[in-house]
């Protein structure tokens, strides 16, 4: 199967509205595999494997993956020394390489993000997932979660990596039609699997399907806990954003992770409201064995025109709070370029301080039908 | 299987730095396990170890038979006697020598050249010959180091100890003689020194048992030689293997600012350092080991890191050497990471502390020692009273016990002062035991 040459014109983002309107409901979205790098990719609606290796297109990226194996060995950061022994340790100037985890970039071209470790901590215990799905109908919904691990418990790092893909997995699965289990379904006022698009009131859909993936993601982080963890088993904050379902957006949040809408016209707004007092940095709510099951925030946001959503950690907004700001920052390259606009806001927050892990996913508004494989 | 014994390698540090610091310690703790082939308990007399793992023993004692070794003449009848001993308790098929130190150093024992292994009848005739030794010349340690060392060429890959017992100063060449020559003899065999009687420089003989890796003692009363000749001679065919390095990786840039053996005793090695293939790479010799456990307090300097990084700021390695190059017995790491969190960074590792602690004590003693000769009190008091508070705190009773005889509580201040008047053996005896150590406790 090939993707129709016209679909490059009409994907174009400086006329979205039109984009979306006329794009074939049909239309294949074309992908890079992220696991193998078949670049031929297409998920046909309803299709949830690489035809290539066979990985589950279920599966988000996280930018924690494994490395290709073709790729080069890389210099030390520090020194330019080309040998880096078995442990990641420069032989020359002893430097520990970054971890993966130190710096994870994801660029799928309708959404891109960065996790950084920042400046001040030992370690990244941010994660995020990302990845666009096709629902049923043939709508493209991008998917993206942000969560924070609370520095205070055991394995942080640990808590949000878990909390992201258990969410982002039933998130992409549910979008794209299939079985979801609970009560999404019910929730969803009726009509067959519980997706987003095959639900018939989409939105009430996509908000089951986030209250649905914040509880998976809590039952997810809940089970990492163990006896030794005296009292301060693995947690961590929550967010995430189905982008176009049904048109608009669909954020969930518990803690302070945060998401905006950014744009151009004046419209730029938080989305999400912390868990937390004012200027505090004692979050009220989070996910884990102690999280006491609560009630996520759901909620859903009809863009005014074209702009970008923004998913985040404080590590960000920490340094930069204002909606306004962050547009200004991040657009207008954000629109088509939203990796580039991704790093240009993480090293804002570097180079103010860079005190705690920083994480920007950004996902341009409208999504289009089809997207250019990544890179 | 390995012909050598197990290694436990385990590294005490806190790893983690405050902004700017560029100062790493660790403690290195090494224990090397029974052999297959020997054992570690004291063997009995004439007891047969040798070829049973392959090893070679080679034992060089040395007496000094300067002319002052008869005044009084126990000295030298504790010496022949102490000798004998040490021969009778050599393990079979152990290769031996007795050598007559005086300005020169004439082996006695065998004198065909070529060394004997240890059985009935060279026994009876190393012995023979210990019986005719009379005292009569100079003292020079560096031509004796010098035989022994010669002594020693033959036998490259054996395990190779040294005992040496004088009387008195090294008098009859110079200090950069006895310098070169206990330079040359770095990492070919270990030594054992004892001094007897009052006469003999505790620092003198202390550069040398330091520099070969091995204890010095003090001999006050001439009956007790024997006794401390067996011990040494156990000790030393109880090695299981000879030559063992720890081999210590630092980055580019960084200096290595010592590496000292700190418990049982305390010795520097920092200047023993043996370049390797890689010029981040050098070897401190550790000599021969037999089930015993050790431990090296190491300090590198390297450039400070950004807060959150780490780095590797050394890489140790227990490497035996043999005929075949190098057999690695152990490794581990230090560390480094520079945090804000100062939590993190102010923790105190217990053992690294508690081997600054030693270091601090024998150099106050040494210091205070050195004052209280001089006539300087106040210093000697000075110094006395905070090596008596290192003492104390660290469970090192010996050396309490030590201190007191030099010093006296101040009935004004109740607080420890140096006495004017000290014997001189009393002082001599803390001098030798200040750089014994006692392990740390295990945290």
């Amino acid at each position: 199967m090939t993707r129709p040459d016209t679909a490059l014109e009409s994907s174009s983002a400086t006329e979205p509205d039109t984009a979306l309107e006329e794009a074939d409901p049909a239309m294949p979205l074309h992908l890079a595999c992220p696991n193998c790098g078949a670049t031929d990719l297409v998920t046909d609606a309803g299709s949830r494997f690489c035809e290539e290796c066979g990985y589950a297109l279920a599966e988000p990226v996280t930018g924690e993956e494994e490395p290709a194996a073709t790729d080069a060995p890389r210099a030390c950061v520090s020194c330019g020394g080309t040998e880096i022994d078995a442990e990641g340790y420069c032989t020359d100037c002893g430097d520990l390489q970054p971890r993966r985890r130190d710096r994870m970039e994801v660029d799928l071209r309708v959404v891109a993000g960065i996790s950084d470790r920042g400046l001040r901590h030992h370690r990244n215990e941010d994660s995020m997932a990302l990845r666009p799905a096709v629902t049923p109908d043939g709508r493209t919904v991008v998917v993206a979660v942000v969560c924070d691990g609370v520095s205070s418990s055991e394995r942080p790092d640990e808590a949000s990596a878990a909390a992201v893909s258990a969410a982002a997995r039933l998130l992409l699965t549910g979008v794209a039609g299939g079985e979801v289990g609970g009560d999404v379904g019910d929730e969803g006022g009726g009509g067959g699997g519980g997706g987003v698009g095959g639900v018939p009131g989409g939105r009430l859909g996509a908000e089951a399907l986030t209250a649905q993936a914040v509880r998976t993601a809590d039952e997810a982080v809940a089970a990492l806990s163990r006896d030794s963890d005296h009292g301060n088993p693995p947690a961590c904050t929550f967010v995430s954003a189905l982008v176009g379902a049904e048109g608009g957006v669909t954020v969930g949040w518990l803690g302070d992770s945060r998401a905006y809408w950014l744009d151009a016209d004046g419209g730029s707004r938080q989305l999400t409201r912390d868990d937390a007092e004012e200027g505090s940095h004692a979050i009220e709510a989070w996910l884990g064995d102690d999280s006491g099951a609560p009630e996520p925030h759901v909620l859903s946001f009809d863009p005014p025109g074209p702009g970008v959503v923004l998913v985040c950690s404080d590590g960000l907004w920490n340094y930069v709070d204002a909606a306004s700001d962050l547009a200004a920052l991040a657009l207008p390259q954000a629109a088509t370029e939203p990796m580039a606009a991704a790093a240009r806001l993480v090293r804002t927050a570097l180079d103010a301080g860079g005190h705690d892990n920083i994480t920007a996913v950004l996902v341009p508004y409208p999504v289009p039908a089809s997207a250019e494989p990544a890179a | 299987m390995s012909q050598y014994p197990n290694f436990a390698f385990e590294i005490n540090q806190n790893e983690f730095l405050a902004a700017g610091v560029r100062e790493v310690h660790a403690v290195v703790t090494l224990t090397a396990a029974p052999g297959a082939g020997g054992s570690s308990a004291p063997q009995a007399y004439g007891s047969s170890a040798a070829g049973a793992s392959g090893k070679d023993n080679v034992e060089v004692i040395i007496i000094d038979c300067s002319g002052s070794m008869d005044y009084p003449r126990t000295k030298m009848m504790a010496a022949k006697e102490a000798t004998r001993v040490a021969i009778d308790t050599l393990t079979d098929g152990a290769y031996f020598a007795v050598v007559a130190g005086t300005e020169g150093a004439r082996v006695v024992y065998p004198t065909g050249g070529h060394l004997l292994r240890a059985d009935y009848q060279t026994r009876a005739q190393a012995k023979d010959a210990v019986s005719r030794l009379a005292a009569n010349g100079g003292t020079a340690m560096g031509r004796w180091l010098a035989q022994a060392n010669r002594i020693f060429d033959a036998h490259p890959h054996a395990i190779k100890h040294a005992i040496l017992l004088t009387d008195g100063k090294d008098e009859s060449e110079t200090p950069a003689d006895l310098a070169r020559a206990i330079q040359s003899s770095i990492g070919n065999f270990t030594a054992d020194c004892r001094g007897i009687g009052e006469d003999w420089e505790v620092g003198e003989l202390r550069k040398i048992s330091e520099a070969l890796l091995g204890s010095v003692g003090i001999i006050r009363e001439p009956a007790r030689l024997a006794e401390d000749f067996r011990e040494m001679t156990v000790n030393s065919m109880g090695k299981e293997v000879a030559d063992v390095a720890l081999r210590l990786w630092a980055p580019k840039g960084a200096v290595v600012r010592y590496v000292k053996q700190v418990s049982p005793t305390l010795a520097d090695l920092t200047g023993m350092r043996i370049p390797g293939d890689n010029p981040l790479t050098g070897d401190y010799p550790t000599g021969a080991w037999g089930a015993e456990t050790r431990e090296y307090h190491i300090c590198v300097e390297v450039e400070p890191g950004n807060i959150g990084q780490e780095k590797l700021a050394g890489r140790v390695q227990l490497v035996a050497k043999d005929s075949g190059g190098a057999t690695l017995l152990g490794e581990d790491k230090i560390r480094a990471v520079w945090t804000e969190d100062e939590d993190l960074s102010t923790r105190i590792n217990g053992r690294v502390a508690h081997y600054t602690g030693q270091a601090e004590m024998a150099q106050a003693i040494q210091e205070g020692l050195d004052a209280q000769k001089a006539g300087d009190l106040d210093t000697a008091t000075a110094r006395l009273g905070r090596a008596m508070d290192l003492a104390v705190e660290s469970g090192h009773e010996d050396t309490v016990k030590m201190l007191r005889k030099v010093t006296e509580v101040d009935p004004a201040t109740s607080k420890v002062r140096a006495k004017a008047k000290v014997d001189k053996g009393d002082a001599m005896e803390l001098d030798v035991v200040s750089t014994k150590t006692v392990r740390a406790k295990r945290s």
